[in-house]
């Protein structure tokens, strides 16, 4: 068994899976054999900046095992993996019901590169280079 | 002449700099314009529109100095760190993230207010500066510059802009004239504060006027004189003419458009090298300035 999160403005097995991760209202949290839910609200949803950040931390706090969703910005991607939670994609359109039988086939691909089951980690090395290279003069 | 002079817009590319520069370099040294011997320095201009700054094109200055523009960010110290997650909770930036077993920073969201050292209950976090920008000054024949340069990515530039007007202000009797970027929001109020004038760029056209009565509202609000120059009069229509008519906003000047300046700006020339005579008419523009910013300091009684 497994729980898997995944973004909804409707708290319902059929609604659609949100393309927005950060900015989705909801969360629909859904155990993976016996399809009960859960519904989390999105404190992120509002955020002046980092929503997507916010989302993932209370993701991490409520321990799901992975995320489904449509798309992830680079800072929820770059939280989700230090949080050690894989993310899956599903076609845009998909309802939750079809996406967590999709999961559940193992047809979903990874939305994260190389995140790796549950060390995700990678060690703090998101450099953005302290580059400087301009040239000489104005 | 001791002034603060801001040259805003709302609109871009209305001028700001063609005007600055040319402002700046005809109270300069060459210009001799008001200055006497006692009051010593020629012009500081600073280039504050960290984002695309563009008045070295014009002036070329030599670099006589240079600064990093940073910001104190959060380092959390791990083992003092009781992942209590106080610091998540006070910033409001959502900078920093209880993810696994560790706090997570993510830099280019900190605003680096500080409230997440204050509140850590463990002690667990130091600041380390981190670079966001660069800091140029340096001078001409005619005048001392200054810029700042926001660092290609970065999301901020206020910090750059206020550690540049830290970094390079004025001397007593130092006339400064500041290059605002355009707009409306953050980075144009922190420029224009705490001048004595705003010379507001305008063209004479519908988006011109548009974007003026929502510049006069910002640097109403703050309290500062102002005044209107409209470049490019002869375009457009009579709408910025009426508004600042109804507004009681003086129009300054008015810089006709003829392709010889046009030409000339495309070159990279100045305004009062392509036309001379307006190093006069500047030098008038900054006495009625003067007077005007004068008045408006007595009656507020500063």
């Amino acid at each position: 068994m497994k729980t898997v999160a995944l973004p909804v403005s409707r708290a319902d097995l059929d609604a659609k899976v949100e393309t927005r991760f950060g900015r989705s209202p909801q969360f629909l949290i859904v155990n993976t054999e016996t399809l009960e839910t859960d519904t989390l609200s999105n404190p992120g949803q509002g955020a002046g900046s980092g929503a997507g950040i916010e989302a993932a931390q209370l993701l991490a706090r409520s321990k799901v095992d992975a995320v489904i969703g449509g798309e992830l910005g680079p800072k929820a991607h770059d939280a989700l993996s230090a949080a050690g939670i894989p993310m899956y994609q599903c076609p845009r359109g998909a309802s939750v019901r079809e996406a967590v039988a999709r999961f559940n086939e193992g047809e979903l691909t990874r939305a994260d590169v190389g995140g790796g089951g549950g060390e995700g980690r990678g060690g703090g090395g998101r450099g953005r280079g302290r580059g400087k290279g301009r040239g000489g003069g104005w | 002449m001791a002034m603060k002079i801001a040259v805003a817009s709302g609109k871009g590319g209305t001028g700001k700099t063609t005007l600055a520069v040319s402002l700046a370099v005809s109270l300069g040294a060459n210009g001799r314009g008001e200055r006497t011997p006692s009051e010593g320095r020629p012009p500081l201009l600073l280039d504050c529109d960290v984002e695309a700054p563009d008045a070295h094109l014009f002036l070329e200055p030599t670099v006589e100095a240079s600064a990093k523009a940073v910001l104190q960010v959060p380092r959390i110290v791990q083992d003092r760190c009781t992942l209590c997650g106080v610091c998540t909770e006070v910033c409001q930036f959502n900078a920093l993230a209880l993810l696994g077993d560790e706090v997570h920073l993510f830099p280019e969201l900190c605003h680096a207010c500080g409230s997440c050292k204050l509140a850590c209950p463990d002690d667990a976090i130091e600041e380390v500066p981190r670079e966001v920008g660069l800091l140029e000054a340096g001078s001409t024949d005619d005048l001392e510059f200054g810029r700042g340069l926001l660092n290609v990515g970065e999301a901020m530039p206020l910090p750059v802009i206020r550690q540049l007007k830290d970094w390079r202000h004025p001397e007593p009797g130092q006339l400064l004239v500041l290059d605002t970027p355009p707009g409306t929001s953050c980075p144009m109020v922190e420029t224009v504060m705490g001048s004595d004038f705003v010379v507001l760029v305008t063209e004479p056209t519908p988006c011109g006027l548009h974007d003026l009565e929502l510049a006069v509202e910002v640097v109403r609000e703050l309290a500062i004189p102002m005044g209107v120059v409209i470049n490019r009069d002869g375009i457009g229509d009579s709408g910025v003419e009426e508004f600042c008519a109804t507004e009681d906003i003086p129009i300054l000047l008015r810089i006709p458009f003829q392709r010889e300046i046009a030409e000339g700006i495309a070159r990279g020339r100045i305004l009062v090298e392509i036309r001379p005579e307006y190093r006069e008419i500047l030098q008038d523009m900054t006495r009625r300035v003067a007077e005007m910013a004068g008045q408006a300091g007595r009656r507020s009684g500063t």
